[in-house]
């Protein structure tokens, strides 16, 4: 039974794997790979911090797996263990011998200690002096001062201190000094954080065309006799940790605001699920680290070279290298919003689909904007998940209420990671006048959605913009995602009825035309599925075709084997988790798995089913798993338009059809390229293209529409 | 009462009607597009009302609390879509409340609704608003009778038509809500057996009341019902609602009674909150079609807030609801005379004359078509407590006014008008006549200025022969004349004028004479 399914924590290894694949993809510019390296790591610490956490917290409360899996959580752990282990060392491999070597072809070098030369240090020396050193704190641990709690995702340094004698001669008033020394006189052992304001990458003097970069905690370690004078440094040895960040907010709190301030406050000092440390570490060392820090040594993680290689997102930013860089994939202008037409007009006509990041954001932020800026607009709804620092979409809501119109917006405040820059937003639109609610007691909030009610000459009209991804004018450049805007008054009324929900105003009604987690959205998707089992026949064969982010969701994949069995032909396109065995004869031969790995991260929910030929495609916020469909509040949507209906199967069928960036899961859930296979499809390019093209087609259409008259005489 | 933001009576923006019921408070938000509604916006959220009432007696203050925050949350939804009016309703679990007054002065007070404690009647009268389209659009037969039960929470309004015609309306103490807190609070072992005897016993007597009728069809009003069947094999979609055959309906109850509470909502498509209710609505369902023989049931999908739009739309154009439903009020209080074998072309003739009458002294007498309306009612029911006996018949009928069925007219206009059939004859109002008395004194000079009308007109065919054929009259600062064209003699007619226009008299200060129309 529980063989039917793929460990949902290794799964999510298997993905990082694959984005390491493009790291190591020698056909991908060194910068990108650079980047992908970066985001592994940044990946695999929020995974750490939250499934390893939990999964540690499991085996601590001797809780039994959640959702059927063949592995006990030991097992799973070390599982994942062993994977990530082996994952870090190809990462250091990657990094250490292909990229940097070849960076430094191109001239850039990230030089370490060894290799400083004398005006480097002379370079550095100044830089220490003037810029690290005041922002130091050096904490000594000795009998008085027992190991401090250390920040989890920051880099420390740990001096080994040989106690000596004082020497008088040391002068008294600067760091360094005596009054420092007797401070430090019975410790053997002290601490340094990475001051938070400082660049982990510090550029160094270089000739022309050549970039060198030294590291900050190389710089901290070879002055630390300033920070630590008069006494003898046997070693320094840089390590992070990485604690459980799980959150549990109490629903219950009557203010919620603080109850997330307080809980980011603790959550740094949850339980150490992870010690980063250098290889070269001495054991001892080590040994110290893991008792204080009350973890095994298995736990530890040991680096080959640089630490927290999220940094080097710093070092991509830095340089102005374009040839080291993907080309640049200009957003596309929606070919029917050219030139800023009425914005309210055009949605009227038709329904429009937008397909970020292929297709500029604008439209939706001037959606909003217009809305704000209009007499007829009643009332603006919209969710907020995730919001990017200084969003427009922001500021057109503020706007919005100040001229009294009616705002309301839910502020998602338990988005992962992200709480902090939501908790400021939310306080500036409450003193604007909206109307914010923070969150729905039990649910997060996962719904984009937003809502323009207008009074027009002939009545009430409502506006909708549904899409699979957040209102943030930042990510929606770097992940793909659909956007509908529409008039439509059914998914208006339905949209309308969503927000008098999560406002608690009123009970789900009856939807025309969306489904929403968790009241009606597993049922809609069983549905389905199992609608496509009944009009499947031999005439008519049945199909589903689906791209999510991840698949885990047990009931629904139970379901997807019984329609593979039944002879439905399924193809999966699955970016990351997918627990779903794809392949394996006599459960699932009819299922294939894909997932794509490029530039963008790939993000919008299409679900196709075919149903005996009358076929319906859906777009939606929500994964198919027990989180989405159970403790979300989701927004499942139809595409209407007929024509709307073949752009988002071409956007479907593209990614399944990947070859060049596209993987394919074989039955023992592992996961191969498709280089293989026949075609030479590279989905995001085709889909980039395509953008480019619809907007060249209509500007030729528009422009054919000026032909000159030529002279009548000469007609002959 | 349907508060108003601007004084036009033409509506233009969106209207909002509010429902109170006994396990939720509902809203609806529509605007006016030519004869219909455009649906702006559903809202509902649930309450205990029927829970406190039924079995408190009360409404509790945690349920008023609730109550009125549900309010204020539907203000601000009104606020956003700038609503012109809004008519806010409570139906039987607040009607039933003993503190009823408290809590329409409670919700005034904190939210600013003036809240209409609908009359069952009322709650007829505005289902059949809502019934009408439906009943149009799938032309059901015009021949035959069918029996509607509006199933609500607390309350059942039952209405037998004939065709798109109302022939008779009731309301029953038979609601869903009631039935699911008479079994939680008897938990016996055979909690099934219990049930099925309550709902047989209440079913039973509803249906027996409409024995007289040959009822064809059911029409059942229930939105859970609507919702819960509308999947199950062998439904017929109509226009507008579904109709579900019996083997379904059987089906559906096995499932319902036999699954976990936790399965019903994955079984049916309805809502957790709802699965109490489900079991006893099925099986209220499955008696009915068992003790009326039809094969299948009748479910449109309608809701009291349709028929509250309507409503809204007739008293925006500054009519009277109760007037726009003359027709089937008319027609339901033909049903009571035939119910007590009237003497119906003395009962017309009386009601003719009478309306003659009333037309002449409309403006002398200072009254409205309401009034003119309820003196019809008098007029065609002042005799029937002839069925119980001569003597004093006139309090009979009385009685039977206060307490018949008529589809429209609710208990303060039933007691009107039994008010004024009760002095068709015999001694006019006096101080000392207690029911009389509890009549606000405004009230009470209108039903002698009925009365007078109605004892002058019984007068006018005194022999019960409908000698006069049309009647003209002819009103002077000192006098009002009839004139009549009349078959045969007129003295008795003549005699009893003289005897019965003592109250006319009294109360206009005026003579009255009956003359024959010279040819």
């Amino acid at each position: 039974m529980s063989d039917l399914f793929l460990n949902r924590e290794c799964s999510w290894v298997d993905f990082n794997l694959r984005v390491l694949a493009e790291a190591e993809n020698s056909k991908v510019p060194l910068l990108e790979r650079l980047k992908f390296l970066a985001i592994v790591s940044s990946n695999l610490d929020e995974f750490f911090m939250v499934r390893v956490a939990l999964l540690k917290r499991a085996i601590r409360d001797k809780a039994l797996p959640k959702g059927p899996d063949i592995l006990s959580n030991t097992e799973a752990l070390k599982c994942v263990l062993e994977k990530v282990s082996g994952l870090v060392k190809r990462q250091y491999d990657c990094l250490d011998n292909e990229v940097l070597p070849s960076l430094e072809k191109h001239g850039l070098q990230i030089i370490r200690i060894k290799d400083y030369t004398e005006k480097d240090r002379e370079f550095l020396g100044d830089f220490y002096q003037n810029e690290v050193l005041p922002v130091l704190t050096p904490l000594a641990i000795d009998p008085g001062h027992p190991f401090p709690l250390l920040a989890s995702g920051s880099l420390h340094i740990l001096f080994k201190l040989k106690p000596q004698e004082l020497s008088e001669s040391t002068p008294t008033d600067q760091p360094g000094s005596a009054l420092h020394a007797r401070y430090f006189r019975q410790a053997d052992t002290v601490l340094v954080q990475m001051p938070s304001g400082l660049k982990r990458m510090v550029r160094l003097p270089s000739g022309e065309g050549e970039v060198r970069v030294a590291l900050l905690n190389d710089i901290i370690s070879l002055f630390s006799d300033r920070l630590l004078g008069g006494y003898t440094i046997e070693g320094a040895y840089a390590f992070r940790v990485l604690r459980d960040a799980e959150m549990e907010v109490d629903d219950e709190a009557d203010d919620l605001i603080s109850a997330v301030e307080q809980e980011l406050k603790s959550r740094r000092w949850g339980p150490t699920v992870r010690l980063d440390l250098h290889s070269s570490a001495p054991d001892e060392i080590k040994q110290y680290l893991c008792e204080q820090l009350d973890i095994t040594q298995e736990e530890v993680c040991p680096i080959p070279s640089m630490l927290d290689l999220k940094s080097l997102f710093e070092l991509v930013g830095m340089l102005d290298m374009p040839k080291l860089k993907d080309e640049p994939w200009q957003p596309q202008q929606h070919p029917a919003l050219i030139g800023d037409p009425d914005l309210f007009a055009v949605i009227r006509e038709q329904d429009i689909l937008l397909h970020h990041p292929y297709q500029s954001f604008d439209p939706v932020v001037n959606f909003i904007n217009s809305a704000a800026d209009d007499d007829k607009t009643l009332a603006i709804k919209i969710t907020l998940y995730r919001v990017a620092g200084n969003s427009p979409i922001v500021r057109a809501l503020i706007r919005a209420a100040e001229k009294g119109k009616q705002v309301t917006v839910l502020v998602e405040l338990r988005a992962r990671f992200d709480e902090e820059a939501n908790i400021v937003w939310a306080r500036r639109l409450d003193r604007a006048g909206a109307h914010v609610i923070y969150g729905v007691v039990g649910y997060k909030t996962h719904s984009k959605v937003c809502l323009v009610v207008r009074r027009e000459e002939d009545g009430i009209r409502r506006y909708v913009h549904l899409a699979t991804g957040n209102y943030n004018d930042k990510t929606a450049r770097l992940y793909t995602d659909l956007g509908l805007l529409t008039a439509r008054p059914d998914i208006g009324s339905d949209v309308s009825g969503f927000f008098n929900v999560i406002t608690g105003y009123s009970l789900p009604p009856q939807w025309k035309r969306i489904s929403m987690a968790p009241t009606g959205l597993r049922r809609r998707i069983k549905m389905l599925i199992e609608r496509e089992i009944q009009t499947h026949s031999e005439q008519t064969p049945g199909f589903i075709h689906a791209k999510m982010n991840s698949l885990i969701d047990p009931d629904t994949i139970k379901l997807l084997y019984k329609a593979s069995q039944a002879g439905v032909k399924i193809k999966l396109l699955v970016r990351g988790m997918c627990r779903l065995k794809a392949g394996v004869p006599g459960l699932s031969e009819n299922i294939s798995v894909y997932s794509v790995i490029d530039r963008f991260l790939e993000h919008p929910r299409i679900f196709h089913f075919h149903n005996g030929g009358n076929d319906e495609v859906y777009l939606a916020s929500a994964d198919w798993m027990e989180r989405n469909f159970d403790m979300r509040l989701e927004l499942l949507f139809p595409v209407l338009d007929e024509g709307l209906v073949k752009d988002v199967l071409t956007v479907l069928n593209t990614g399944l059809s990947d070859t060049v960036k596209g993987w394919k899961m074989l039955p023992d859930g592992s996961y191969v390229r498709r280089t293989d296979e026949p075609g030479d499809i590279r989905s995001q390019e085709a889909l980039y293209k395509l953008a480019c093209d619809q907007l060249k087609q209509n500007e030729r259409r528009r422009r054919g529409g000026f032909t000159p008259r030529t002279n009548p005489k000469r007609q002959d | 009462m349907v508060t108003k933001s601007n004084k036009s009576s033409r509506i233009k923006g969106p209207v909002a009607v509010i429902d109170i019921g006994s396990t939720s408070v509902r809203m609806r938000i529509a605007e006016p597009n030519g004869k219909c509604w455009n649906v702006i916006e559903d809202l509902v959220q649930p309450i205990n009302l029927g829970a406190d009432t039924f079995r408190h007696g009360i409404v509790r203050s945690d349920t008023l609390r609730a109550i009125c925050g549900i309010l204020k949350n539907f203000r601000q939804v009104l606020r956003e879509f700038c609503v012109d009016a809004t008519y806010v309703v409570a139906t039987s679990a607040t009607r039933e409340a003993s503190n009823q007054e408290l809590v329409v002065d409670r919700i005034r007070h904190e939210t600013g609704f003036e809240v209409d404690v609908l009359d069952s009647v009322e709650e007829s009268r505005i289902t059949y608003h809502s019934l009408l389209p439906f009943l149009t659009s799938n032309k059901l037969c015009a021949k035959a009778h069918t029996l509607v039960l509006d199933l609500g929470g607390g309350s059942t309004e039952t209405m037998v038509l004939k065709g798109r015609n109302l022939v008779t309306a009731g309301s029953r103490q038979l609601g869903t809500a009631r039935l699911s807190l008479t079994l939680s609070e008897n938990v016996c072992a055979d909690a099934q057996s219990l049930m099925d005897s309550v709902i047989r016993t209440v079913v039973h007597s509803t249906m027996d009341l409409y024995l007289d009728y040959p009822i064809r069809s059911l029409i059942v009003i229930n939105s859970l019902l609507l919702h819960a069947l509308a999947n199950e094999k062998g439904v017929r979609q109509m226009n507008g609602g579904i109709a579900v055959p019996v083997d379904a309906i059987e089906t559906a109850v096995r499932d319902a009674s036999l699954l976990p509470v936790e399965e019903l909502t994955t079984r049916f498509p309805i809502r957790t909150l709802d699965t109490d209710l489900l079991l006893p609505s099925l099986l209220v369902l499955q008696e009915s079609v068992h003790y009326l023989k039809v094969d299948e049931v009748i479910l449109p999908d309608i809701e009291m807030l349709q028929g509250l739009l309507a409503e809204v739309k007739i008293k925006s154009r500054g009519e009277d609801p109760f007037l726009a439903f003359r027709e089937q009020v008319v027609r339901s209080t033909r049903g009571i005379m035939d119910k007590f074998r009237a003497d119906i072309p003395h009962a017309t003739q009386v009601t003719k004359i009478a309306l003659d009458i009333f037309d002449s002294m409309k403006e002398f007498f200072e009254l409205n078509d309401t009034d003119r309306l309820l003196l019809e009612l008098a007029g065609l029911l002042h005799d029937i407590g002839m069925y119980i006996s001569a003597s004093s018949h006139h309090k009979h009928s009385a009685y039977l006014i206060e307490w018949a069925e008529i589809a429209g007219l609710n208990s303060d206009n039933r007691k009107v008008v039994a008010t004024i059939a009760r002095y068709h004859r015999n001694t006019p109002p006096r101080a000392q006549h207690v029911p009389y008395m509890h009549f606000l004194p405004e009230q009470r000079v209108r039903i002698s200025k009925l009365a007078a009308i109605l004892r002058v007109a019984d007068a006018l065919d005194r022999s019960h022969w409908q000698r006069i054929k049309t009647l003209s009259t002819k009103l002077s600062e000192r006098k009002l004349e009839l004139i009549a064209e009349a078959d045969g003699d007129l003295m008795a007619e003549q005699t009893a004028l003289v005897e019965k226009s003592d109250l006319f008299r009294e109360i206009s200060g005026l003579d009255i004479s009956l003359r024959r129309k010279v040819q």
